[in-house]
This record gives C-alpha cells, structure tokens and sequence, in this order.
C-alpha cells in the first residue's frame, strides 16, 4: 500500500533474534526523529519531572497538600481517572469494525487507537496510586500476599479490567505488529480471540468504573442505574474525538497514510455518541429537577449552587454548551465534512466531556456531604502540576507507541533481512 | 449466632505466608527487592555504625511494614504485633503505652442509644473522645458531630454542626451523629484489601497498617463516620491516652483511614465509651444487644425508636428516641 | 513506575467472600433465646440496693450520704429547727446558698422533702422516712414518667461499665435537688469548622 523500503541489514544483524531486533529497532526508532519531536519529548520529560517533583511533597507532607477533606475525600485524581477509563474504552471502537466486521476504513486507525488506550489506562492507573495515602502498602492488593478483597469491592473490580485490558491492548497490537515486523500477516486464530475479549472487556472497563460510584447508596447523586450507559456514552464521544484529532495530526506531519474515510466513520461515531449523551443528560437532568428532592441536592449544587456555594457552577454551564454546540455542528452534515469545523467540534467535545468528567462527576457526590453540611472543594497546584505530569507520561507513552508502530506499519522497518513483496498489504 | 460467625478468608498475609522455618527478616529482605519504600530501612539495619537502638528501630519498623493483616493474625503475631508497637514507641519517646490486643467477647453485641430529648449540646462528648482516642489535634478531628437543629423538623440539611454559643439555644435541640457499627456496613464491602471489618462483637474497625488509604469506605459510609490523616497526626506527649488497643486508639499514621470504635480499649475491658461516660445529660446508652436486662434493651423495649436512613440497609446499631 | 507493575501482576484475583453478617439487628436480639443472665462482676463503685422499684431487673444505686458535705445533718441539728433559729440571730442563715428552684411556691417548700423532726432523713409525701442514699423515692412521687425510664435505663447516667452490675446515679447526682433544672452554658470545645 505504501512505498516499500529495502532495509539493508549487516551481516551480524541477521544473527540476532527477531524479538532483539524488534526492540532495538524500536527503541532505535523512538530516540531518533526532527527537532520538533525532541522538544516535544523534552517538554513532557520536564512536565513529568514537575509532575514527579509535586509527588514527592504530597509523600513527604501527606495528602492534606491536595485540596480534598474528609467531606470531598475524592477529587481530581479520582475524576481524571474516571475520564482516562473512558478514554480507554473507546479503543474498542475502533477496535470492533476493523477485526470483527473487517472494515478497512478503520484499520490503520486500530493501532492508534490501542496506543491511545494503553496510554489512558496506564494514566488511569497512576491516577488511582497518587491518590492512595499509602502507595507503600500496594502489596496488600496482591492475591496470596495480601488481600484482594474480589468480588466485594468494587474497587477490586476495577484493578482487575483495568490491567486486564492494559494485557489485552499490550499483547494484539504486539502480535500485529511483531508480525509485520518479521514480515508475516499476523493469524487470526491467535488475535481474533484476544479482540473479542477486548471488545467485552471495553465495556466492562468503564461499566465496572460507573458501578463503582453508583454501587452507593451513600451518595444519591452517584446512584443512579444510568451512570454506567452515560460513561459509556460519554466516553464513545470523547475518545474518537481525541482519535480524530490525532490521527489528523499524524497525517500532517507523518507519512502515515490516514484515509479521509477514516475520519469521516469517527466523526460519525463521534456525531451519535455525542447525541447519545445528550439524551441522556436530559433524562438525568429531569429526575433530578422534576421534583427536586434532598437527593437532587447534588445536583442542584453543581448546577445552580447551593446555599451561595457556587463553584463548579460556571464550568458544568461552559461544559454542557461546548457538548451542545459540537453535537450540534457534527449533527449538520456539511459542517462535520469541513476539517475546520470538525476539529474544533472534537475540540469543543473533548473538553467539554473531560470538564464534566473532571468536575460534575465525582465531587457533587461529596457535596453536599451525607448530612447537608457544603464543604466545597478545588484541587490545589500539587494536583494540577502531578495531573499534569501524569497526562505528560501518557502523551509521552503514546508517541513512543506510535513512533514505533508507524515505522513498521509503513513497511519501513522490517526484520533484518527481510524484503518486503510489493504491494503486500501491511497495517 | 450467624453474625458472630466470620469466614477464614485465603489470604495469609506475608508472614503467614512465608514458611515458619524461614526467618523472617531473611524471608522479608528478599521480597522487597521491588519495593522502594522499605529501602532506606534497610540501609539502616544493615548498617553497622548505627547506634543498636536506631538499628533496632528500623528492625521493627521493616516488620511492621511486612505485617499481615491483624484480623488473620494468630494470637503469637497479635502479641508480637502489639509488643513491637510499644517498643516503637518507647524507643520513639521517652515514655511507656500500653497496646493491648484483647479480642471481641463471645455473647456480646454492642449497641448504642441516644436520646434527643436529653442532649443539651454541650459536647463534652467530643471532648472525650478526642481525649481518649488521640484524635490528631492538628486538624482538630473529631468522631462526633453534633447538629443543632431547630424546633420543628429533624432536618440535618437546616443543622448548624458548628455551633459556638451558650446552650441550648432557645427553639433547638441537639442530634448527635458519629458512626453507627453498622451490622450491614457498606463501608467495609467495598474495602479493596479487606482493611476494614466488622468484629465478632459488631464493632466496626480498621487495621491502619493494613489501610492503603484509597478512602473508598469514605464515599461509601452514609453516616459521615469516617475520618483520614492527611497529614502526620500530632498528638502531645502530656496528653496521649497511653491505654490503647491496637484497632482501636493506638496512634495513627498519615495515609490511613480512622473511625469511632466504640472505645474498643474501654469497651473490650467491660467500660462504656468515652462520650457515654463524659455526657451530662444521660442522652448517650451503650450496651449489650444479647444481654435481655441491658439498658439499650430496655430502651429498644420501651422506646419508640428510630434509626437514621433506615431506608439504605445498612442496619445501624444507633438508635434514636425521645423520651 | 514500579507500583504500575505490581498493580498489573493483579489481574489474576483470588476469589474472596465478604463477610456476610445478618441484616436484621433486631432480628438478631430477638433471637438470643439464651439470655445472658450470667452473674455480673461487681462494679467497685459504692452503692446501695435500689429499694421500692417495680418491673425491672435488682440494680444498685450510687450510694450519696459519703458525697454529702455536710452530713450527718444531726451534728448541727441538736435543738428543733425553731430553737436553732432563734440562736441563729443577727449571724448568717446557715443554709443561706440554698435557693429554691424546684416548683411554684404553693407546690413545695423545705419541709416537703426535709421533716422537722428527723434532719438525717427525707420524707415522702405521706410522711415516711426516706435514706438519703435513697432520695431517688422521693423524687419518684412527682417525677414517675423519669422514675421509671431511670430505673429501666433511659434516664440518668450508669455509674458502673456496662459489663459490670448496674449501678446507676442517684436523681441528687447530677441534680441539685434545690434547683434540678441543669444549666445552659458554653460547649466544652470551641468552634470547629472540622472538615
């Protein structure tokens, strides 16, 4: 499909094991590249050590550095989670039409976006260890060695789809693109398995997560048996609009080759989910405003306020209106099928959702508190500056992934040895 | 009696675990090649330039770290447990505590009763409890809260939990909340590593150097009965209670998740709580559910009780009446 | 980096039970079919049999002559109250701090509670003698309703633990039996805004 590159190989080269050369390769691969890719490296190597630096006072001094107390004990580590399982999960969109119903269009996008999933997950899971007060104790969650309280705790759940799809989203598009590497089609017998679990697995990653807040009936504005479909819904939004942007930013300034069918079935996933959502923040708007009840006061605190305590007020608003205008745009043909206006759709979307993951999801569970008392809550630099490091580690993760897996999908980097036949499809 | 009746659960923490025969400090060290935490300890007790006391004190404290959980533990561990708790400290200070380790006495099953007729608001309760459970007095933690609420509605959302004024106040009465030793307690379900528990006795506990500080029971707890260390707790050394348990008012770490334990150090010896003794008024009963001539039976008997959220299940043992 | 690789090695879970405890407490109560009637450590705490109380279980009351300041009233009370009054001229009423606060001045005055014969003891309504260590009987003619939650347990404040037999305060404990009401004053810890 692309040009194919004769690699010439030294005579030792074809000695080493291909595992070897893979990982040589790849890493041969990831530390070479323009100015602009070692500032981009550079600048999210310096956003990791600040992220790391911020840590290490949250160590030393303890969690009290965060903005949370004991009556909003979750916040902006638990919410950029919650997105990032998101996030996760909506690899498998891309995923379930390329494997399973053999749609082309999506198939170069498949290994992007597996790259994207493992990124999120591996962000997800560092979300989850700096909020923990005690990171040393991990062990205890160990089976054998400590206790992992499963099925009971939901929490338990969650450690082990997370890690699960981590596995699954590691292990096909190893296979896939070892296989390339070495020349070969990758056999179906040996990945298809390993994409229908993924595709189950993708909907119990977020499922899992939603029932882990809705699971309690401590928090009514957690409880409610739509939380998990609209994580779903949410989440089928945010990440193919993230999908779209950076596969339109590959295209530009890699020789990757990404089909303008590609985009256009994304944005169309995209387009309903956004729909989707909408329909069902409606629906949970109305039970919570119909009557409002002491159990909307959740709500009613992030929507309105309460008691003068308005915070997340401006930032829910700001979120619901870029959903609503981006549904809008990408529901109206024309303007979905102009780059432009695309872009900025998915932008608008992107934020819009992580906003409302970020702020309108976990902390109006905590305020107000179980008995009424308002304790309001913002994250203070040390979560913003290790939140950032964290999401630096997964932009920093991803292009390491994609840097490496371009190169190989455009046939450019081969096994010692090997030549590639002309016009054998690759990707 | 089924609810005294607790599953053995598989895990064996890892000096369960680990082979008998195996000394532990050996069996230790090579497991925590991966674990960074445990490091500097280490250096530590290799090191032969330091004094034996300090080397002694990262001994226990590398121990204390590979301990298993409290709850699995045989009676040896629990004693060995607490001995090494009370050799920290008083290698720490210069003075000497009393951790003790007694278990849940069969036959019995706490509960608790509060009469808001009587409570007048002083929060003497509070007092106590901080004084005896070496609440941290740097965030002023408290386990009780105390709601003032007007005459005619019980509505916490209309409480003010922060009063500072004589009372009572004309037109108000009091309701105190704290937790409630749930026999159904949803915060001990979603506990990821089992750190939390209900005893045989229905007291609702966490082994802090078990909890991981995740603070899932936090959002799961209805009743706002659980409180974390976000920082190193201080407590002065004039006024630590130096009776202590060890799931209950022993000192805390920063990172671990604490609770109202029903005094389980005054409790286990056959005491009533500290807010039960401190209150005033009487409004606070405490006793045992299986005993018929208890007084908290009486008061179940003879009171039109009530208990708060009853709709969510989780079978508090805190009643409310009037009288 | 290295908690992301052990909390990877999780995957493989061992399957745990939680513990399952029964939902229904009172349930549970009900069911003790076994009551604990086992005989109760004594508490320590010096006290006197509660005499005269129907309907519930033997209990001791916290025994109140050795609290008194002031007692036996005899030591002072050698002469009819009338007598010692009238040697009481000119100097300051010896009984000067106590005010009544009790009930409506038609309802109650000293001698309802103190007889003029017998400073040692109290007295009922009717004229019996009354034990100071005893004076909750007095209390109980007026006060029945918190007589009798006193005496079950609503009312009052143990003395002992709960494990130990029950002994209970006496009515004059914890109130003054000149003026019963308990007082308003400030809460024992300032303004919290505890989070």
């Amino acid at each position: 499909m692309s040009a194919t590159s004769r690699v010439v190989p030294a005579i030792d080269e074809r000695k080493r094991s291909a595992l070897t050369g893979f990982l040589r390769d790849s890493l041969a691969e990831v530390t070479s590249g323009s100015a602009a890719y070692h500032a981009w490296m550079g600048l999210l190597t310096f956003l990791m050590l600040a992220g790391a630096f911020a840590y290490s006072v949250q160590l030393r001094q303890g969690m009290g550095v965060t903005g949370m107390h004991d009556h909003v004990s979750w916040g902006f580590y638990i919410s950029n989670f919650t997105f990032l399982v998101g996030l996760a999960a909506a690899a498998v969109i891309l995923v379930m039409p390329t494997y399973v119903l053999k749609d082309h269009d999506f198939k170069q996008a498949v290994l992007i976006g597996e790259a994207m999933a493992v990124a999120a997950l591996l962000m997800a899971i560092s979300f989850v260890v700096v909020d923990l007060g005690g990171p040393a104790r991990l062990w205890h969650l160990i089976p054998g060695l400590g206790i992992f309280n499963f099925p009971s705790s939901l929490l338990a759940w969650d450690i082990l789809v997370l890690n699960g799809y981590l596995a699954l989203n590691l292990a096909a598009p190893f296979y896939i693109l070892y296989s390339h590497y070495q020349g070969r089609e990758p056999r179906p017998a040996v990945y298809i398995p390993a994409v229908f679990l993924s595709i189950l697995w993708a909907v119990s990653v977020h499922l899992v997560t939603a029932f882990l807040y809705a699971g309690l009936p401590a928090r009514p504005y957690w409880n409610t048996a739509l939380m998990g479909p609209r994580f779903l819904a949410t989440a089928f939004a945010a990440g193919p609009a993230l999908m779209i942007l950076i596969l339109a930013a590959i295209r530009a300034n890699t020789p990757f080759p990404v089909a303008q069918a590609t985009l256009d079935k994304l944005a169309m996933v995209v387009t309903v989910a956004g729909q989707i959502c909408l329909v069902m923040l409606g629906s949970e708007l109305f039970t919570e405003f119909y009557r409002q009840t002491e159990h909307g006061r959740g709500a009613r605190y992030l929507f309105f306020g309460l008691d003068g305590h308005n915070l997340l007020v401006p930032w829910i608003w700001m979120s619901v209106a870029m959903v609503v205008l981006a549904t809008a745009i990408l529901t109206i043909h024309p303007l979905r099928r102009s780059p432009p206006w695309l872009y900025s759709a998915c932008v608008l979307l992107f934020v819009g959702i992580l906003v409302e993951k970020g702020l309108g999801t976990i902390i109006p569970g905590f305020v107000p508190e179980p008995w009424g008392r308002i304790d309001e809550y913002l994250p203070t630099w040390v979560e913003l500056v290790v939140g950032l490091g964290i999401w630096a580690m997964g932009a920093f993760v991803f292009t390491v992934l994609a840097k490496a897996a371009i190169p190989i999908e455009l046939g450019k980097r081969r096994r010692a040895g090997m030549l590639l036949s002309p016009g054998k499809e690759v990707g | 009696m089924s609810v005294n009746s607790f599953r053995i659960l598989n895990n064996k923490g890892i000096e369960q675990l680990l082979e008998r025969n195996v000394d532990r400090r050996t069996a230790a060290l090579t497991m925590a090649g991966a674990l960074a935490a445990g490091a500097g300890l280490a250096a530590t007790s290799a090191n032969p330039f330091a004094s034996s006391e300090s080397r002694e004190k990262a001994r226990l404290n590398w121990d204390a770290y590979f301990q298993g959980n409290f709850r699995l533990m045989t009676e040896e561990e629990k004693t060995e447990t607490v001995r090494r708790l009370e050799r920290l400290h008083q290698l720490q200070n210069t003075d000497r505590i009393r951790v003790t380790a007694l278990d849940a006495v069969p036959g019995v099953l706490y509960g608790y009763a509060f009469n808001i007729s009587k409570c007048r608001g002083y929060m003497d309760c509070v007092r106590a409890c901080i004084a005896e459970n070496n609440q941290d007095r740097r965030s002023a933690m408290q386990y009780i809260r105390v709601h003032e609420m007007e005459h005619g509605q019980i509505s916490f959302e209309h409480a003010d939990d922060a009063y500072f004024h004589e009372v009572p106040a004309a037109g108000h009465f009091y309701v105190g909340t704290q937790c409630f030793h749930c026999q159904n307690p949803p915060c001990t379900q979603v506990c990821p590593v089992q750190a939390t528990w209900m005893e045989p006795d229905g007291i609702v506990v966490v082994d802090y150097n078990w909890c991981i500080g995740c603070r899932y029971c936090m959002a799961a707890c209805p009743y706002d009965a659980r409180r974390f260390n976000w920082a190193d707790p201080v407590v002065p050394e004039a006024e630590l209670n130096r009776n202590q348990h060890y799931l209950g008012n022993r000192l805390r770490q920063k990172g671990v998740v604490e609770k109202c334990t029903f005094c389980i150090q005054r409790s286990r010896a056959g005491g009533n709580p500290a807010c039960v003794e401190a209150c005033p008024t009487g409004a606070r009963i405490f006793g045992n559910l299986l005993d018929p001539d208890s007084e908290i039976r009486w008061v179940l008997r003879n009171k039109k009780v009530f208990r708060l959220k009853e709709d969510l299940g989780a079978e508090p043992k805190f009643w409310y009446f009037t009288d | 980096m290295k908690y992301l690789l052990l909390t990877t090695g999780l995957a493989l879970a061992g399957c745990v039970q939680p513990p399952r405890s029964d939902p229904h407490v009172l349930a549970i109560v009900r069911r003790a079919s076994q009551p604990d009637t086992a005989p109760k450590p004594p508490s320590g705490i010096a006290s006197v049999r509660a005499e005269g109380i129907e309907g519930v279980r033997e209990f001791a009351v916290a025994e109140r002559k050795s609290q008194l300041k002031r007692f036996p009233c005899a030591s002072c009370h050698t002469l009819p109250l009338e007598q010692l009054r009238l040697k009481q001229t000119g100097k300051k009423a010896a009984h000067w701090d106590v005010e009544l606060r009790h009930a409506a001045e038609n309802v109650m005055s000293c001698a309802t509670c103190h007889p003029a014969e017998d400073a040692d003891s109290l007295r009922t309504l009717q004229g019996k003698p009354v034990g100071l260590n005893h004076s909750y009987q007095v209390c109980a003619q007026c006060h029945a309703a918190q007589a009798r939650d006193w005496a079950g347990g609503s009312h009052g404040r143990r003395a002992s633990g709960w494990a130990a037999e029950r002994v209970v305060n006496n009515c004059a404990s914890c109130h003054n039996p000149h003026a019963p009401a308990l007082p308003s004053r400030w809460p024992a810890i300032p303004r919290t805004d505890s989070r």
